[in-house]
């Protein structure tokens, strides 16, 4: 059993590795986000968790910034959303902008939403 | 034990290289995709997860954790608490009405260049004294926000295996007995992200990406599954009826280690060793239902199988179910059309 066990764990690695491409680096700077976003998403209601979720996307962009990369997609929307939940309007506004700014993409939404929360674009 | 091992692994490595040799199909990324590049999405809207499974309060954690697997492939991809929270203020809350939103509608909106779906269509979980599994399956369709059309396809299969660690002996087994009553939880975030990003990585990249478009030509070889002969595409039992078991036959290729592992399911030689519980998954996409066969690509909508370097298109029903005949023992699909693919192997 034990071997049999041994084998089919080789031969799932094999071919897990054969099948891969050599690693890239990863393109922009994560920290710990996933875990923290997911969180944030089904609990945002809890202050600690909000708290946390803000902590670690400031944290990704200042990490970006120092390694002269570019912020990840939605980084800077979502904590601009944070800012603006926690009275912080003004200071939200510079991050929507600098979403439209870095992704041009996300010109169109990013507008509806600002006109939603400052009545203009 | 060392001598067993590698016995084992020459034996493993004879299997695979004949099992190579035998029936490849290699094709390129821009032939397997090609409305993926037609269309070059930018941007990608991720709508909530649907779950076809009876697990309550995993749906969630698909959605979230898909960003970063698709960020990385090179896609803008809308911030989704922001996403959430403009739904919200629309008074849509509901998940299944989110989905239900015509493309149109979302391009106006967002003006996202794709529009990505998410189905989870297994969730098993298995336990014994020493140890507990989830095993989740996702397909993921990725819609063109302009004309609404299907432009990438793709089935992932991923699994978490908590407890007692295989290679440990008996020691480990007294130890992780102890360890695994105390915390036999999964970390579901951690099973989706594995799921996702493998999904994900098949996705040809996005503008962002260092391969954008040269990714075009990379080859990806496949096993074949079928075996064109005579116009008939012919597969074997295994592929009409699995196990034939009735009951649910879990995935059973594992590594028997602590951790979260995923693989593609589009190779059946992996996926044999597993048996799996629906033959069709339906999914709903843009208001339409979809009845799909797990083992089978899909283009326009039109299933076929990759065989002897060819792509090729079998007959379907109306209602997305196709129809196979047997003839002496031997199992084979209607061919309605046959590609030939450009890639040919270089060995």
């Amino acid at each position: 059993m034990q071997l049999k066990h041994i084998f089919l764990s080789l031969s799932v690695s094999l071919l897990l590795v054969g099948c891969a491409n050599a690693p890239q680096p990863p393109l922009y700077s994560w920290g710990d986000y996933v875990k923290s976003s997911t969180k944030y998403g089904m609990d945002g209601h809890n202050k600690e968790v909000l708290e946390q979720h803000s902590a670690e996307l400031k944290k990704i962009i200042d990490e970006s910034d120092m390694n002269k990369q570019k912020v990840a997609p939605g980084i800077y929307a979502e904590y601009g959303q944070i800012l603006f939940e926690t009275g912080k309007k003004e200071d939200a506004k510079q991050y929507f902008l600098l979403e439209k700014k870095t992704y041009p993409e996300s010109e169109k939404f990013i507008n509806q939403i600002m006109k939603k929360l400052y009545g203009e674009a | 034990m060392q001598r067993l091992l590698y016995l084992g692994f020459l034996a493993l490595t004879a299997f695979l290289l004949t099992g190579c040799a035998q029936s490849v199909s290699q094709v390129s990324k821009g032939e397997f995709y090609p409305k993926v590049y037609a269309h070059q999405p930018k941007s990608i809207l991720v709508l909530p997860a649907r779950n076809t499974t009876t697990s309550v309060d995993a749906t969630d954690h698909f959605r979230y954790t898909i960003t970063k697997p698709l960020a990385e492939q090179g896609y803008y991809v809308f911030p989704v608490h922001l996403v959430d929270a403009f739904f919200k203020s629309e008074n849509i809350s509901d998940p299944e009405m989110i989905r239900q939103i015509p493309v149109k509608k979302l391009k106006e909106i967002f003006d996202a260049d794709a529009i990505l779906y998410v189905d989870i269509n297994t969730w098993d979980t298995g336990y014994t004294v020493f140890s507990s599994n989830v095993d989740v399956g996702l397909s993921f369709s990725l819609v063109d926000a302009n004309s609404g059309e299907e432009i990438w396809q793709n089935n992932a299969y991923a699994y978490s295996y908590q407890g007692l660690d295989g290679n440990n002996g008996l020691v480990g087994l007294l130890v992780s007995a102890v360890v695994t009553a105390a915390n036999t939880g999964t970390d579901y975030t951690a099973l989706a992200y594995t799921a996702n990003n493998v999904g994900s990585k098949q996705l040809p990249q996005g503008a962002y990406g260092r391969a954008y478009h040269k990714d075009m030509d990379e080859k990806i070889a496949i096993l074949d599954s079928a075996k064109l002969e005579g116009g008939k595409l012919y597969v074997d039992e295994y592929f009409i009826s699995g196990l034939k078991k009735e009951e649910k036959v879990p995935l059973t290729v594992r590594q028997y280690q602590k951790g979260y592992f995923a693989f593609p399911v589009n190779n059946l030689n992996i996926f044999k060793h597993n048996g799996y519980s629906n033959y069709y998954v339906t999914q709903e996409i843009n208001g339409k239902k979809f009845l799909r066969n797990r083992f089978f690509q899909y283009e326009n909508g039109f299933p076929y199988l990759l065989a002897n370097g060819k792509k090729v298109f079998v007959y379907t029903e109306k209602d997305g179910t196709i129809p196979y005949s047997e003839e002496n023992g031997k199992y084979y699909f209607q061919v309605e059309n046959i590609v030939d693919l450009k890639t040919q192997p270089n060995s």
